[in-house]
């Protein structure tokens, strides 16, 4: 009986095991993959941007009349996907929203998984976003993918006369080259014809991988031209004040495992700053 | 990291010829040195490369193997230029024998891979730059296989004594994380197809 039991046992684990095998195979989304180091982007999720901004023009030009906006504000994501997922569950229920601003570190180790999983899940969204680069987001083949999934690191836009700058600042994962802080001057020098105008940058500039060089460059060039608020994430904590003692505001993004996510809604001479917690 | 490279097919040339410079004269039994491998594996994909040689032991009676195995990966293939170089373990958990010189073998692996790809982004050792403990090591994955194996045995008198075709399916300890903690990552999701012959002699 003993060794009817045992044939028995082997039986049901060589067919569990034949399941597997069998599941594995014609399951496999992509039937070959070579690595998780890779850095292919497959075609369906390049140029991400690209189709954001034309979803964000159309919706300009549908809400013209309207000056006043808000835009939701989420970071540094890592592998907190449940926590994503629900975030963008909670976006989708404002329906104030007019678009989604991602302050960094979308992924954990610049995985082509990692960043596969986060397209997933945010383009659920039932409005267009856009993300800066986060110091996660260049670890392995990273920063290529960032540029094919979403396109080149440094870009602004325009919505209903304000001024969007994403600004790539990171410095360590990057080899220590400079930040290019020659383009981000060209993009606020012409700032003094929007309404408002915001700065968005992974790395706040107080934190660990700027030197106090670097650190006053980026606080002279929000203090001298038309910056409404600096925005951040990187440090997960929520902080918002004049970190430099001056006039200017920043906003560092709490992560999105705190479980909140934060609305501007732009004014025509002021913006209001609110955090929604889900 | 060039000189890794050329060091692997430097070891991996020496153990090719040196398991076929023995034992061409047929009256002779000759006994191989430990480092001889037992058969060649030629693998295509797995996450451990786009293409993949190995030297295969056979430890424990047919049973258990281990596989040195290196990946390559061009860049054409994943744009980027990835090299891995895996410690692989395989249990042959049956043999199901088909006729007198066929069989068909399921079998389970788990493996340690180090993976190196261009620049300084991927790491066993933290690079100085950044303060100790900022990242942990990424280089370093744990691969487990499961798969079939069909083999043919030929004449054990000829220079080739067996090979076995063979597909698997495979992932990592990374993809299991992600499984694990994210509702919405699936089974299939993680799960990756590989081919390959492993050659006896």
């Amino acid at each position: 009986m003993l060794l009817n039991l045992k044939k028995l046992i082997f039986r049901i684990f060589n067919l569990i095991f034949l399941y597997i095998i069998i599941i594995g195979v014609i399951s496999c989304e992509n039937v070959f993959e070579y690595s998780p180091y890779s850095g292919h982007v497959q075609g369906k999720d390049k140029d991400t941007r690209l189709t954001n901004l034309e979803k964000l023009s159309i919706q300009e030009k549908a809400t013209s009349e309207n000056k006043t906006f808000t835009f939701a504000l989420i970071s540094d994501s890592h592998t907190y996907y449940n926590d994503l997922d629900d975030a963008v569950l909670a976006i989708n229920e404002n329906e104030n929203i007019e678009f989604v601003i991602h302050g960094g570190d979308l992924t954990d180790g610049g995985m082509i998984k990692e960043y596969e999983i986060f397209h997933n899940i945010v383009s659920d969204l039932n409005y267009p976003y856009f993300t800066v680069i986060g110091n996660h987001d260049c670890l392995a083949n990273g920063l290529g993918i960032y540029k094919n999934m979403y396109g080149i690191d440094n870009y602004s836009f325009t919505y209903k006369d304000c001024k969007f700058i994403f600004f790539n600042n990171i410095i360590w994962e990057l080899g220590y080259i400079e930040p290019d802080f020659f383009w981000l001057q060209s993009e606020l020098e012409d700032t003094t014809s929007y309404e408002q105008v915001f700065v968005i940058a992974h790395i706040p500039p107080w934190s660990d991988q700027f030197t106090p060089v670097y650190s006053k460059l980026f606080e002279h060039f929000i203090l001298t031209y038309n910056v409404s608020l600096s925005i951040h994430g990187h440090h997960h904590d929520h902080y918002f004040g004049c970190y430099f003692d001056d006039e200017k505001e920043y906003l560092v993004i709490g992560s999105v495992d705190k479980r909140y996510y934060c609305t501007i809604t732009v004014f025509q001479d002021s913006i209001s700053l609110d955090r929604i917690h889900y | 990291m060039k000189m890794k490279s050329n060091l692997i097919f430097l070891v991996a040339f020496f153990l090719l010829f040196s398991s076929l410079s023995h034992a061409t004269d047929t009256t002779k039994v000759v006994k191989k040195n430990w480092i001889t491998p037992d058969f060649l594996t030629f693998q295509y994909a797995g996450n451990i490369g786009a293409y993949i040689a190995g030297a295969g032991y056979n430890i424990y009676k047919d049973i258990y193997n281990l596989d040195v195995m290196y990946g390559f990966t061009p860049k054409y293939k994943a744009d980027a230029t990835i090299h891995t170089f895996c410690l692989m373990n395989t249990i042959n958990i049956r043999k199901f024998k088909l006729k007198t010189n066929k069989t068909i073998i399921p079998f389970a692996g788990l493996g340690i891979s180090v993976n190196f790809a261009d620049g300084e982004h991927t790491f066993v050792r933290l690079p100085k730059q950044y303060p100790e403990g900022y990242y942990a090591p990424n280089a370093i994955r744990l691969n487990l296989n499961f798969g079939l194996k069909f083999q043919k045995t030929l004449n054990p008198e000829k220079r080739i004594k067996a090979f076995e075709f063979y597909f698997l399916t495979t992932t990592n300890d990374l993809y299991l994380k992600y499984y694990v903690k994210y509702r919405n990552v699936y089974f299939k999701d993680i799960f990756t197809l590989a081919l390959g012959v492993n050659i006896f002699f």
